[in-house]
Formats: C-alpha cells, sequence, structure tokens
C-alpha cells in the first residue's frame, strides 16, 4: 500500500509528462522522457518502450533509460509464445513477472540478464481504436510483487501515451506526405498544374505553370482561365465547351496550342478535371498538361516529310511511265526498246539517290549532278574538258529533268559524238549568273562538241537523235523555263542551256 | 474508224512534269481533242483561262510547281467548265469545296483520265 505522499508525486509525474508533450513534437524525446518519469516514479533503474515490427514478428527497443549503449534503437524481443511482451499484448493487460528466475511460462532476452533484471512489468500500448503499438515496460534489478496501484498508475500511464504516440505518427505521415506533394509539384517542370474557381478564375498556379506558360502566380490568380487559350479557340467557345464537358463528364481532354505570357504558342497534351466538394457540387477545376511542342512539331514536320515522299515517289512512277511510252514509240524492236529504258532508268536513279541524300535545307549542286552523270559513262569521263565553279545550286525540282537532258546529251555524245570517235572533243562549260536582268540567278551551260567527222552512216543516224533532242529543246523549256540553243554543225553538236535557279532554300521542294 | 470522241473540244491541261503533259496531250489528241497548253505554272495558266474564251474540260494537277491550282479551279467552276484533278499527294491536300471533282491520283492512266473528261463534257 502506498501513502499519500507518493500518490501525489504520482500525480505530479502524469502532470509532467503531459506539460513535457505539450512543448514537444519529437516522439523520441517524449517516449525517452516518459521512461525517465516513470522509472523514477517507480524507483527503477531500468524502462523501456518496445515497438511491434509486424512484418518482423519482433518488437524493437525505442526509447528507454537506464540501457547500456547499443540498446536502445537496436535490441529486439522476439514475440513468440514465450514472450511476456506477446502476451501482454495479445491479452491487452498489464502482465507481472515478479522473478524471472522463477518465472516458468516466459523465456527472458539475454540482454535483460546481463543488465541484471530480475522482474518486471509489461503494460500494453493501445492507439486508438485498440491497435496495439508496443508494451511500456519497468524492470527491475530485484524482485518486487508489484501492488495493485502500481498497475493501474502504469495502465494510465500507457493510456497516455497511445494517443500521443498516434498524434506523432500522423503528424510525421501528413509532414512526410505534404513534403513529397511540394517535391512533386515543385518538380514536375514539365507538366502546368493550375486549379482554378467554379468560375475558371485560377486559383493556384504551380512552378511548372509558371515554366511552360511564363506567367508569375501574382501575375495570372484570379485572372479567367481561359486567357491560356489561342484567340482563335478563344473565339470558337473551346474554353467554356472544356469546363461545360468536365462538369458534365468529370473530365475533359485539353489537348491544343496554348499562348505563353510574350504571345508564343506551345502545344499542351493534359486534361481538365471538376474538382468536387463534400456535396458534390463542382468546387472548381484542376488542368494538368504536358509541354509535347517538340514532340507535336516533330510529328507536323513527319508528316509533311511522308506527304512529300509519297508524291516524290508518285511523281517519279508517273514519269517512269511516260518515259517507257516515249521510248517505246521511238524504239525498232524489243531489244531496242529494253536498252534504251534501262540506261534512262539509271539515268534516273541516279538522281534518285543524290536526292535522298540531302537533308531538308540541302541542294544538289550542278557539278554533283554532272559528275555523277559522267561517273556513269565508264571509259568516257576522262575525255570531258569540264570548266565551271563548284556548288551551284538547283532547286530539287528542277533536279531531275535537267539529269535526264544530260543524260540524252551524254547518250547521243558516246553513240554519235565526241566520244564515239578518237580525234573529237568535248567541252562542258558553265557558269553561275548571281542575278540576270530579270532579277533572279541563272546558271549557263555549254556543250561543245569538236572535230566531229559526220560520215554517211552518223547522219543517217541522226533522226534517232529526235527523242533525246526534244526532251532538251521541249521538256527543259517547259518545265524549267530554260532557254535552250542546240545546233548540230559540221564539227559537232554545240548546246547551250540556260536555267533559272533558285537561292532561296525554303521554296518548295515539289512539283506536280 | 469510230468518231474520235472528243472531236473540235478544248481541253486545258496543266501539268508540270514535261513527260507526263506530253503523253496526255498525245492521248487527248489522238481522241480528236484540241489541247490548251499544256501549262506547268499557274500563272500561265491563268493567262491562258483569260486568252480562252473557249475551255470544254480542263486535267488540272493539284500542285504547279510548288503552287496549289486552286485559283485555276475557282475560276473554272465559275464558268462552268468541267474539270478532274491530278495529284501526287493524298485526297486530303484537296480543299473540301471541291470534294465533288474527282481527283486522280499519280500516276494516272491517261486514256482513262480522257474517258473520264469525255463523259464530264457529255454530262455537263
Amino acid at each position: 500500500m502506498i501513502n499519500a505522499t507518493e500518490l501525489l508525486h504520482r500525480q505530479q509525474v502524469l502532470a509532467d509528462f503531459g506539460q513535457f508533450v505539450l512543448d514537444n513534437d519529437d516522439l523520441q524525446a517524449i517516449l525517452t522522457e516518459g521512461c525517465r518519469l516513470i522509472a523514477a516514479a517507480l524507483n527503477a533503474d531500468l524502462a523501456k518502450v518496445l515497438e511491434i515490427e509486424r512484418e518482423r514478428g519482433t518488437a524493437l527497443v525505442r526509447a528507454g533509460v537506464g540501457w547500456n549503449a547499443g540498446i536502445v534503437g537496436h535490441a529486439r524481443v522476439q514475440l513468440d509464445e514465450r514472450s511476456s511482451e506477446a502476451h501482454a499484448i495479445r491479452t491487452g493487460e498489464p502482465l507481472i513477472s515478479a522473478d524471472i528466475e522463477k518465472e516458468k511460462r516466459f523465456t527472458f532476452p539475454r540482454f535483460m540478464r546481463e543488465h541484471g533484471v530480475v522482474a518486471l512489468v509489461n503494460v500494453p500500448i493501445l492507439l486508438p481504436g485498440r491497435e496495439p503499438y508496443g508494451v511500456l515496460q519497468v524492470d527491475l534489478r530485484e524482485p518486487r510483487a508489484f501492488g495493485q496501484e502500481d498497475i493501474q498508475f502504469l495502465r494510465t500511464y500507457a493510456m497516455v501515451l497511445g494517443p500521443v504516440i498516434d498524434r506523432m505518427n500522423k503528424a510525421r505521415d501528413l509532414a512526410h506526405t505534404t513534403e513529397r506533394y511540394r517535391l512533386i509539384v515543385e518538380n514536375a517542370r514539365d507538366y502546368a498544374i493550375v486549379l482554378t474557381d467554379e468560375q475558371d478564375k485560377i486559383t493556384d498556379w504551380l512552378p511548372g505553370a509558371a515554366s511552360i506558360l511564363g506567367w508569375t502566380a501574382e501575375e495570372i490568380l484570379g485572372k479567367p482561365a481561359e486567357i491560356l487559350f489561342t484567340p482563335e479557340d478563344q473565339a470558337a467557345g473551346q474554353p467554356e465547351y472544356e469546363v461545360d464537358t468536365a462538369r458534365r463528364e468529370g473530365k475533359a481532354p485539353n489537348v491544343r496550342w496554348h499562348v505563353r505570357k510574350d504571345g508564343t504558342r506551345v502545344f499542351i497534351d493534359g486534361q481538365t478535371t471538376a474538382l468536387r466538394g463534400p456535396d458534390g457540387a463542382v468546387t472548381g477545376f484542376m488542368k494538368i498538361g504536358q509541354d509535347v511542342t517538340a514532340r507535336r512539331e516533330s510529328e507536323e514536320r513527319q508528316q509533311i516529310l511522308v506527304g512529300e515522299l509519297q508524291h516524290r515517289t508518285r511523281n517519279l512512277i508517273a514519269v517512269v511511265h511516260s518515259l517507257a511510252d516515249k521510248t517505246a514509240r521511238a524504239s525498232k524492236d524489243l531489244p531496242d526498246f529494253k536498252a534504251r529504258f534501262a540506261d534512262r532508268l539509271r539515268a534516273l536513279a541516279r538522281v534518285q539517290s543524290l536526292l535522298s541524300r540531302l537533308e531538308d535545307t540541302d541542294r544538289v549542286t550542278f557539278d554533283e549532278l554532272l559528275s555523277s552523270e559522267l561517273a556513269a559513262m565508264d571509259g568516257f569521263a576522262e575525255r570531258v574538258k569540264l570548266d565551271g565553279p563548284r556548288g551551284v545550286r538547283l532547286r530539287s525540282s528542277t533536279v531531275q529533268v535537267l539529269a535526264l537532258a544530260l543524260h540524252e546529251l551524254a547518250t547521243n555524245a558516246v553513240k554519235y559524238g565526241a566520244l564515239s570517235q578518237p580525234q573529237a572533243s568535248l567541252a562542258i562549260a558553265w557558269r553561275f549568273e548571281p542575278k540576270a536582268a530579270d532579277g533572279i540567278p541563272w546558271l549557263h551551260i555549254e556543250w561543245r562538241e569538236d572535230g566531229v567527222v559526220t560520215s554517211g552512216k552518223t547522219a543517217r543516224a541522226i533522226p534517232s537523235r529526235g527523242q533525246g533532242r526534244d526532251l532538251i529543246e521541249r521538256a527543259l523549256p517547259y518545265q524549267l523555263g530554260a532557254k535552250v540553243y542546240f545546233d548540230l554543225g559540221a564539227g559537232g553538236l554545240l548546246c547551250t542551256i540556260s536555267v533559272p535557279v533558285s537561292t532561296s532554300t525554303h521554296e518548295e521542294n515539289s512539283n506536280g | 474508224m469510230a468518231e474520235p470522241m472528243l472531236r473540235d473540244r478544248s481541253v486545258l491541261v496543266a501539268e508540270d512534269e514535261y513527260l507526263v503533259a506530253e503523253e496526255l496531250e498525245v492521248e487527248l489528241a489522238a481522241a480528236g481533242a484540241v489541247v490548251l497548253g499544256p501549262v506547268a505554272r499557274v500563272t500561265d495558266a491563268l493567262a491562258l483561262l483569260d486568252r480562252q474564251p473557249k475551255i470544254d474540260a480542263a486535267i488540272l494537277d493539284a500542285n504547279l510547281q510548288g503552287e496549289m491550282i486552286f485559283a485555276i479551279a475557282d475560276a473554272l467552276t465559275e464558268r462552268s467548265v468541267p474539270f478532274v484533278f491530278t495529284t501526287g499527294y493524298d485526297r486530303s491536300a484537296i480543299p473540301k469545296r471541291f470534294e465533288h471533282i474527282l481527283s486522280y491520283q499519280k500516276p494516272t492512266d491517261a486514256s482513262a483520265l480522257v474517258s473520264s473528261i469525255q463523259r464530264l463534257i457529255r454530262n455537263s
């Protein structure tokens, strides 16, 4: 039986502990102080709080007083059927072991014996909802018969501890959640996150929105969200439509161009979600979107390129078709057709490979085109005298027909002209006129064959040159606006071709 | 030999690829038509429209050297001249106001184009 002074003292201990809890928000400090006060009140050297570790089936010495280093925060007890702590937790009632030497029900961890513990009392700590948190344990170095007053005091103490621990854990979780939330929204710079009120006026402007759309929070809070839409979308009523859809269906896609503070546009792939209060009424909207401008632009570019490729292919097939038709009309027989047609197809293929190597703003140059054609005339190229500047850029739409024309000239030179006779010569000269009388740049090409002896045989062959000549004399002026002079003189062919060339890089690649 | 289907009919041809234009020209001439053009540029096509009071039909390449042909198409519509498009692009490259106009994907079959023109003239 304890006396009145002692009872008063115990009440004082509870009050002190309550005071300490009010002034502290560190769970570790509170549990340690709790152990210190309870040990002092019960004249014990040792006290500790054990926290259940469910996944391990153990309890950790979470806090304590009187223990050697390496126990608090480290030592564990097994919560099995031989554990006094487990028993107390299971029953929800205090459990006294007055002398562990005589205790038959339980075994005790070694560190307890090493600290000279001979008696102990376990009091379960319950969280609100009676969920066990662990035990408060007071350990003594001499046998002691705990009285009913001791037990009641310990029970009261443990009942205070439970809600305190619970509040601390919730505050910790909340702080953790808040911190995580802060980290997420502040680091998600690629996502614009905007909250609006029921009238769709902006109430929250997170850092991602500021970095994507340019306005600071101060500048935009309170403004209607529709100012983020393009004038076209505003005129079309898109902002209202989106909010109405979200109000009706919970959410609405928001995948469109938006306007930045500086007037530039950004393509946002996002969604507007209606926010509802506890009564189900819409209280505002959350808009989350990602800046996908780069992806969008590359998709658009891709689409244009695919379109151009398709167009170029179809055009090429059309040209091949017409070429076959034209070659067939001029051919004597099938082997003749085959030879001529295959030859022209190869010329077309060479142009395609030149064109397909180009980057966007690149152009095929005249010297490249000429060397590709001459390189195909194996054995003859070294007999050709070349004179002209490198790097005259050709519009892509002109390259194909110009290549076919050069090919006709070269083929005829090999078959009937300068390259068919050892004494004859071929000189190709060209010059670039940056600004002709009409104000646009021109390329002037001169194809001069000399020393060709015209025999009866070649004279008879000349009519068959009609087909290639037609390509030069008619196709070039028609398709390129070229000026062509074609003269089969006594010593051989003199052909001049003047082609307007564009210097701009943005001109269309396309025709047809 | 049967009566040429397009005898004395004036058909405008706008096509910037010489070889293709020439093939059309040959095919139309064989059907008895008078070929207007062919032209390879939009400006040439416009000039031809101004000069020619009588045009019975037209074959329009949708894109002439990077320029769309739709100004010509509008002018022809105004004059109630039937026409068809030829194009290396998808149908989607043609504006909605021309959705009732036949559009032939390149490579086109010249003789099919000629029969199409003949039907258009007969029905107009």
